[in-house]
């Protein structure tokens, strides 16, 4: 999966977290740590990207479970 | 696809010199104020002095409180210009901006009054002075409904809905009697220092020129209120949800506080004749907890802008 699409259904599992912020901050993750355009996006720059979002979110909030159901979310998407 | 500029508020440090300055010019007025225009609070000098420092200083720093909580706020929306609820932001932002206008021009204007007591132009000076008021917050009310509008837009919600319907009949009984007791006050003779627009213009215009303006601006003010609660329950988000809870106990109440330091001002200006120091308490209670809305406002947008700058 290298298209729009990916990247759309890591912003749909951000979105109930950052709502609004999602899109923005997903460009963010991706643009930064993996050094990629949203639609460059590939399965195999997930366990990355999961890791980097999870430390991320983790300064945002300290709602534990928010962190891990979030991350199972995106290891469901991984698979 | 959203992008965001980092680019920060060119203005900010205008707005703060503004704020300062504006200050500055105020404590210089009030201290050096004619004792003739304070003479109808029956006030030894020493007293006077003592009421205008404790006037002075709790001014600047609620000026300066609001103007750091609306600047947070617009340096948040210019963050995410671009973005779906930017434009919506940014219209509260200026709205907020514009009650800070409203506080500071009514209290220069205040201040500037007594020293044309005596002189030509005094009286079209007074009538300024009692318009400025209801003029500016006919704007800042129009953009912070104008921008919970655009918020509705991203949260997609009804705002004529159960609750809505009945703080607007609460808000239409205050209003028709307000109106009323406008129109059916008898207008009484006023020393030339106590002067209002009362007793300069008709009052089936001032009901035009002042009431008007005044109850269209607070009509804004609470559907704003509704509008930007809605929004909170609505969008989505939990951490989003969570940082903006500041920023909307913030705003709701700055505005109803705005609302309620207006009506009070209002009320004893052109209807009552309220003790002086009583009123003064309750005033600077209402603008004490005024600007603790602006502390939670900066709060909750920094705690927002946060979102945005985790690389």
């Amino acid at each position: 999966m290298t298209d729009d699409l990916l990247y759309r259904q890591v912003t749909d599992i951000m979105e109930p977290l950052l709502g609004p912020a999602a899109e923005r901050f997903v460009v963010r993750q991706i643009a930064s740590h993996l050094g990629k355009l949203p639609q460059e996006l590939t399965s195999d720059d997930l366990p990355k990207l999961i890791e980097w979002t999870k430390v991320t979110l983790g300064l945002l909030t300290e709602d534990r479970q928010l962190i891990d159901e979030y991350e199972h979310k995106m290891a469901e998407l991984a698979e | 696809m959203a992008h965001v500029k980092t680019k920060p508020w060119q203005s900010a440090k205008l707005t703060y010199l503004l704020v300062v300055s504006c200050w500055i010019i105020y404590a210089v007025l009030t201290l050096i104020a004619p004792q003739a225009a304070a003479a109808s609070y029956r006030l030894s000098s020493l007293q006077l002095i003592l009421l205008r420092l404790t006037v002075i200083v709790p001014i600047h720093l609620i000026w300066l409180i609001a103007a750091h909580g609306a600047v947070t706020l617009k340096r948040y929306a210019q963050m995410i210009q671009g973005a779906k609820e930017a434009a919506g932001i940014n219209h509260i932002a200026d709205g907020l901006l514009w009650t800070l206008g409203y506080l500071i021009a009514s209290s220069l204007l205040s201040a500037i009054v007594p020293f044309y007591i005596n002189l030509p132009g005094y009286d079209a000076l007074v009538i300024l002075r009692d318009h400025l008021a209801p003029a500016m917050s006919l704007v800042a009310f129009w953009l912070l409904f104008q921008g919970s509008q655009e918020l509705k837009a991203v949260a997609k919600f009804d705002t004529w809905a159960g609750p809505t319907m009945w703080a607007v009949a609460g808000f239409a009984v205050i209003a028709f009697l307000l109106v009323l007791e406008f129109a059916t006050a008898p207008v009484v003779a006023q020393a030339q220092a106590d002067l209002t627009s009362v007793s300069l213009v008709n009052h089936s215009i001032l009901i035009y020129t002042l009431i008007l303006p005044y109850i269209v601006a607070w009509f804004l003010g609470v559907l704003a209120c509704v509008n930007i609660t809605k929004y909170s329950n609505r969008v989505g988000g939990v951490i989003y949800r969570r940082a903006l809870r500041d920023v909307v106990i913030g705003l709701c109440l700055v505005i109803t506080l705005a609302v309620t330091i207006q009506i009070l001002s209002f009320a004893s200006k052109f209807l009552l004749s309220l003790a002086v120091m009583p009123l003064l308490v309750v005033v600077y209670l209402l603008l004490f907890i005024y600007g603790l809305g602006f502390v939670f406002i900066r709060a909750g947008a920094k705690r927002l802008a946060s979102i945005e700058v985790q690389p």
